[in-house]
């Protein structure tokens, strides 16, 4: 059976109708549908009601929290680094009926005392330190990082805050590395900003491989490194 | 044919259109997700987060109540992995509170008290705080925020 014309440009009409309304509808459900934006955090817990203000773009959150993203500068220059593998975890002995904790920690030493890879992270770390038996030297961050640079014809650098962070072995106290490492337990630096940063006192992140504080150290001050590559 | 692709397009690019857009982590660390997913995930550690904060409550409660069955309290150094180094601030009611997570992932995260991890040292465990992203012993019969993992 033949269609009219007409029957199919009022059913092309529809469809650019249809097709220029959703888009107006989901903007302006976008806009709305900013309150449950908010709501997501306020489980179990009172919410009021979430407002726009459209001149100033602010939003009002829950409990009247506001977003005001543009305003704050941490300061710094450094790149932030975020985690770009699974973290190798080893937290001691692990409660039976629990889940599972996955990516237990694997190493491969090099076998020429110099470097360790991490299986799961990829990442390739200095073996031991530069003070014999496995020790290293104090040296404040600037030192460090020409440390690192002279270690070798790879490319070593001072490893980033969460790099750092995935070498701590909770199994083990004192000295929080895993076996495969040489090296004093103590103070590692890390090339991450500790931030709100402030010139006039720089501080970077540090991991304190005694006990497992993550925390930071002014730059002038001294602590051990660990050199670290990537593949 | 032609009509019913555009009949899908155009909405389609208006939804992508009215989007918003304001990320501390890379946009590529945490999995496509809405404005109302309960759960983030990271594309890089491969874990499942929980959008909701639980808590205050001990270390007992935390690991058996709040993260119950397959979901679990994370170790230490996933914990860390939250973490956003560049903080940003955000108002509390009239206060300006520091916070160092994604903010587009996990908005309006409590920042009252550190969070529990399942990294335990004798009648302590590890817990981390995000105004500052750094890790502090607490007393497991203390209370602390839970952010659980999900299976």
């Amino acid at each position: 059976m033949a269609r009219s014309s007409r029957s199919t440009r009022g059913r092309l009409a529809a469809a650019v109708a249809l097709g220029l309304a959703v888009p107006a509808i989901a903007a302006c459900n976008a806009l709305i549908g900013l309150d449950d934006f908010e709501k997501v955090q306020c489980a179990g817990s009172q919410c009021d009601d979430a407002g726009i203000d459209v001149d100033s773009g602010r939003v009002d959150g829950p409990n009247d929290a506001r977003i005001d993203v543009n305003d704050f500068d941490g300061g710094g220059t450094e790149p932030v680094t975020w985690a770009k593998w699974p973290i190798p975890n080893f937290d001691g002995v692990p409660d039976a009926v629990a889940p599972a904790i996955p990516n237990p920690h694997s190493y491969a030493t090099s076998g020429d005392g110099r470097s360790v890879e991490d299986k799961v992270t990829k990442l390739t770390w200095e073996q031991a330190g530069d003070a014999g038996s496995g020790a290293s030297t104090l040296k404040t961050y600037d030192e460090a990082v020409a440390y690192c640079d002279a270690l070798g014809p790879e490319k070593w650098r001072v490893p980033k805050r969460i790099e750092l962070v995935t070498l701590l072995d909770f199994t083990r106290n004192g000295k929080r590395f895993d076996v495969a490492f040489g090296g004093a337990g103590g103070n590692y630096w890390s090339s991450s900003e500790k931030r709100p940063y402030s010139a006039a006192n720089p501080a970077h992140w540090i991991v304190d491989f005694d006990k497992g504080i993550v925390t930071g150290r002014a730059k002038s001050e001294t602590a051990f490194v660990r050199c670290v590559r990537s593949q | 044919m032609k009509l019913r692709s555009l009949q899908l397009a155009v909405p389609l690019f208006g939804l992508l259109v009215a989007l918003p857009v304001s990320a501390d982590a890379p946009l590529t660390q945490y999995k496509a997700f809405t404005q109302r997913d309960t759960q983030i995930e990271d594309a890089f550690t491969k874990l499942k987060w929980d959008r909701n904060v639980f808590g205050p409550a001990n270390h007992a409660t935390a690991t058996t109540v709040l993260c119950p069955g397959n979901n679990r309290l994370p170790t230490l150094k996933e914990l860390l992995s939250l973490v956003d180094e560049d903080v940003h601030e955000e108002y509390e009611g009239t206060q300006r509170v520091l916070k160092a997570i994604d903010q587009r992932a996990f908005p309006n995260t409590p920042v009252d008290a550190p969070y529990w991890t399942s990294t335990e040292e004798g009648t302590s465990a590890w817990t981390v705080d995000f105004r500052t992203g750094e890790t502090q012993l607490a007393l497991k019969t203390d209370t602390r925020r839970v952010r659980c993992v999900v299976p």
